[in-house]
């Protein structure tokens, strides 16, 4: 039987951004519809736009019409409430702590708030403060009811300033309030990772330096900058994607197995991996990392310009849309098995994928032509689209030979748990409202993964005269990523 | 998906992975009977124009019969086209017919035509539609000039590179540079053909003359190879019989020492351990019925003591191999291999790695075929 959580109010901050429309209210809808949130579930939507409770509802409609839900919509939109203010004035918090408390009343919530910041994350800041001054972060001693915060990402804009931010969430909140927000964790196939890991008694055994020749992580995009360059012009892909979603996604795949599945074993074990990662030093970023731009190029069926001529973007402008990076894990489990991640924009296809690469065989007992399609085993865990685990193996051809060829074992969630998967904040949120901060990011680890990103950023950042290396917009990055694993005698996975 | 393959169905070119989750969605909710969805490769094929797209479909549902496999048909249309998309995509089904109880297998085929100005695009989107892990077939279908760039670009990323360089006696101004082409891949792509395949049985058997390890001796002393074959139209390039020459050339280490041509007549001499080959092809046109190609094959040797003949039987897919050393004569025949596109294909397709033998064999056809040229053009 599914948990529930007590009746409680959502404050969004940013409640008529981009990602509260399609994202946060989608994701609570559908909550509310399959009944995994309870009867009076409110939402006080924070933006600087001037709209009422039922202009902001019909804005939210639109969304909800293409879903054909209009009646449950019309009874879920019933709790949806709006508030017009600005972040850094301190009698929003004043009025908010009036409208929470009456909302509360009438909907018979009781005392349980959860605060997502969707704003722009320059507000992050002021809004906890704000909060804090007014009484609004600490939990009642009485237990009254729990106060928890979403903060979604980006934690920070570098080591130093997610230091800053973690300083003024701690000085305002508990550690076990935060739930900072990462949806690439809430995605059921990197979830899987660790049921795959620890559930299947086959794979740990040779989940080490002995059997695994090396591991690729691919985020791809097809997209651009989409209109967003002003935005992307003070992020670039390390920030955008490498720091958060992909250190994520390493930390996964390689950290020792918990005693249990208790938050605080998980992201214990996570965190202490993260500080495993040798950090590149400034004299060895231009060897183990490699950034590039897109160029113009086609993708998704038609011509698309360059990241010099989107708008929003400096013409100058050296901000990463691509980045390939080496790591590697200094421990016994990993000692020299190398962790090669890339990520970009507007490349060959929108693909997000790990892949654990396994030693060839020590000695092929087959006589196989040159060229033969023989290579390692490999189980790549496909994050999206079309979520997903497949086994690369060698096979015998029918026929009087034993020529081999590579074949793949696959299982995919849409056709074996049926086409719906919860979406990934739907997981989040449930998970916060039912205080279970597994599936979030803890501050230490936050801080590991900007302290491996900032050296890189640095170096990059001090180098203003080497030529950023272009590539193609539907390509699979520059040449110079090639050559980061063309020089350990490897290659990219074709996706 | 009665039929053995589905009707095409226009897609956006930007949305063709969800289109196709959807297409087999619907087919699975359709209620009909259950179908398995298969793909163990990738097949790319380069085609000239619309028409032969239109003609690859029912060829790609016999191979996916036996490879069950993504195909994507690419072709540049001539002219810039008056609708708006710059390449446009259609996908459908191929399916083998059921068996028994088993469920009804099918994969999916995608056609992709690309006006002009982005021909130089169709490489980065098929690289995006290829089914990630298993091996990329590339065949480049119409094996001309038009499409060398397009191929070039789409090998990088295949393992196999498939032609039949029959298709370039058609272009014999740009034959020469075509096969130069196969030779000059770099080593990590395959590159097999469909025309080498044809004269497998026929290599097969010639072969075997010599696996007897009394029989051997007979290979040096090779003195005269005649083949005889049936000609499509007078003047026509033997593009199989160079091949086989090619072969036996390279395979025994013979070194060419003259090349002539009088019509139908080619003749060349080459020079061997043991002395001097001289290999004729004699050229006589098909009658009604009969099936261009190689018809005859016979070896001799110095002394006339041992003779190897293989023929084709007339109006029959049997080859009759025929040993004569001395006063004893040993003869036997064998089912030649169905030669169609699709069949070709599928052997093409049951292969992984090089045929360290092809290549060495297509080096040497290409430049006995230009010592021919020089000949007529001398």
């Amino acid at each position: 039987m599914s948990r529930s959580p007590e009746p409680s109010m959502m404050v969004i901050f940013g409640g008529s951004g981009d990602l509260t429309r399609r994202k946060l209210i989608p994701s609570l809808f559908r909550l509310s519809r399959s009944r995994m949130i309870p009867a009076g579930f409110t939402i006080i939507a924070v933006s600087r736009s001037r709209m009422t409770d039922d202009s902001y509802r019909e804005m939210l409609r639109s969304w909800a019409d293409k879903d054909g839900q209009n009646e449950t919509w019309n009874n879920f939109a019933q709790g949806i409430f709006y508030m017009s203010a600005d972040y850094r004035d301190p009698a929003t918090y004043e009025r908010l702590k009036e409208l929470m408390s009456k909302k509360e009343a009438e909907r018979r919530t009781g005392a349980n708030r959860l605060y997502y910041l969707a704003t722009p994350p320059a507000d992050y800041p002021d809004i906890v403060r704000h909060l804090g001054e007014n009484g609004l972060s600490r939990e009642d001693s009485g237990g009254a009811g729990w106060i928890r915060i979403i903060i979604e990402k980006p934690f920070g804009y570098d080591l130093a300033s997610a230091r800053e931010l973690n300083h003024e969430v701690s000085f305002r909140f508990e550690e076990r309030q935060v739930y900072r927000i990462d949806h690439y964790l809430g995605k059921e196939t990197v979830q899987n990772i660790l049921v795959f890991r620890f559930a299947n008694g086959i794979f740990e055994p040779i989940w080490n330096r002995q059997f695994i020749d090396s591991i690729q992580i691919t985020a791809s995009e097809n997209i651009g900058v989409e209109g967003r360059g002003t935005y992307y012009e003070q992020a670039g892909a390390l920030r955008d994607m490498v720091q958060n979603h992909i250190m994520q996604l390493i930390a996964l795949v390689a950290m020792e197995p918990p005693p249990d599945f208790h938050p605080d074993s998980v992201r214990d074990e996570k965190s202490k991996v993260l500080r495993s990662i040798r950090r590149i030093a400034p004299e060895e970023v231009s060897s183990l990392a490699v950034r590039g731009q897109y160029g113009r190029g086609f993708t998704r069926g038609k011509e698309v310009v360059g990241y010099l001529e989107e708008p929003g973007v400096a013409p100058e402008s050296r901000v990463e849309t691509f980045a390939a990076i080496r790591f590697n894990i200094d421990n016994w489990r990993w000692a020299d098995v190398p962790f090669y991640i890339r990520t970009g924009k507007n490349m060959a296809k929108g693909v997000t994928e790990i892949a654990i690469i396994f030693r060839e065989t020590p000695h092929l007992i087959f006589r196989q032509e040159p060229g033969a399609g023989i290579r390692s085993n490999v189980l790549a865990f496909r994050i999206q689209p079309d979520e997903g685990i497949t086994l690369r193996i060698a096979a015998k051809l029918p026929g009087q030979t034993t020529e081999m060829r590579p074949v793949n074992m696959d299982f995919r969630y849409g056709s074996t748990f049926g086409p719906h998967l919860a979406g990934a904040y739907e997981r989040l949120l449930l998970d916060c409202m039912l205080g279970d901060p597994t599936l979030f990011n803890r501050i230490d680890s936050v801080e590991a993964s900007w302290s491996l990103i900032q050296p890189i950023l640095d170096t990059w950042k001090a180098d203003q005269s080497t030529p950023i290396p272009q590539y193609e917009s539907g390509s699979w990055g520059p040449t110079e990523s090639d050559q980061l694993l063309a020089r350990d005698g490897r290659a990219w996975r074709l996706l | 998906m009665n039929g053995t393959y589905a009707d095409l169905l226009e897609v956006d070119v930007a949305a063709i992975e969800q289109e196709l989750r959807e297409f087999w969605k619907s087919t699975g909710e359709s209620g009909q009977e259950a179908v398995m969805r298969a793909c163990s490769c990738n097949l790319v094929a380069v085609v000239s124009n619309r028409k032969e797209a239109a003609e690859f479909p029912p060829i790609v549902a016999r191979v996916a019969e036996s490879h069950p496999s993504r195909s994507i048909i690419a072709y540049v249309e001539p002219e810039e086209a008056t609708h708006s998309s710059a390449i446009r995509a259609w996908i459908s089904a191929q399916c083998s017919p059921a068996v028994s109880v088993t469920p009804q297998v099918c994969c999916e085929s995608i056609t992709l035509a690309a006006q002009p100005g982005a021909a130089k695009d169709l490489p980065n989107t098929i690289v995006s539609l290829l089914v990630p892990d298993l091996p990329v077939f590339l065949y480049w279908r119409s094996f001309t000039a038009a499409g060398r760039i397009l191929v070039e670009r789409i090998a990088r990323f295949s393992d196999t590179l498939i032609v039949d360089s029959h298709r370039s006696r058609q272009d014999p101004q740009n034959r020469l540079n075509l096969l130069q082409l196969l030779i000059a891949q770099p080593e990590k792509t395959t590159v097999r053909d469909l025309n080498w395949s044809r004269i497998t049985a026929w290599r097969d058997l010639i072969a075997q003359f010599f696996d007897p390890p009394d029989a051997r001796k007979h290979l040096d002393l090779i003195s005269t190879i005649e083949i005889t074959r049936q000609l499509s139209a007078p003047g026509s390039i033997p593009t199989r019989t160079l091949l086989l020459t090619g072969w036996l050339a390279s395979s025994l280490g013979w070194r060419r020492t003259s090349a002539r041509r009088r019509g139908d007549q080619w003749f060349s001499s080459w020079s061997t351990g043991g002395g001097e080959v001289k290999v004729t092809f004699t050229g006589t046109e098909a009658r009604p019925g009969e099936t261009p190609g190689i018809s005859r094959i016979a070896i001799r040797t110095r002394g006339g003591e041992a003779k190897f003949v293989v023929s084709a039987e007339p109006d029959s897919f049997r080859l009759n191999a025929t040993t004569a050393i001395e006063d004893c004569r040993i003869s036997h025949s064998v089912a030649q291999d169905p030669l169609d596109e699709a069949s070709l294909l599928i052997r093409e397709l049951s292969h992984s790695g090089r045929d360290v033998v092809f290549v060495p064999a297509l080096r040497e056809a290409l430049e006995l075929e230009k010592s021919f040229r020089e000949d007529t053009q001398g």
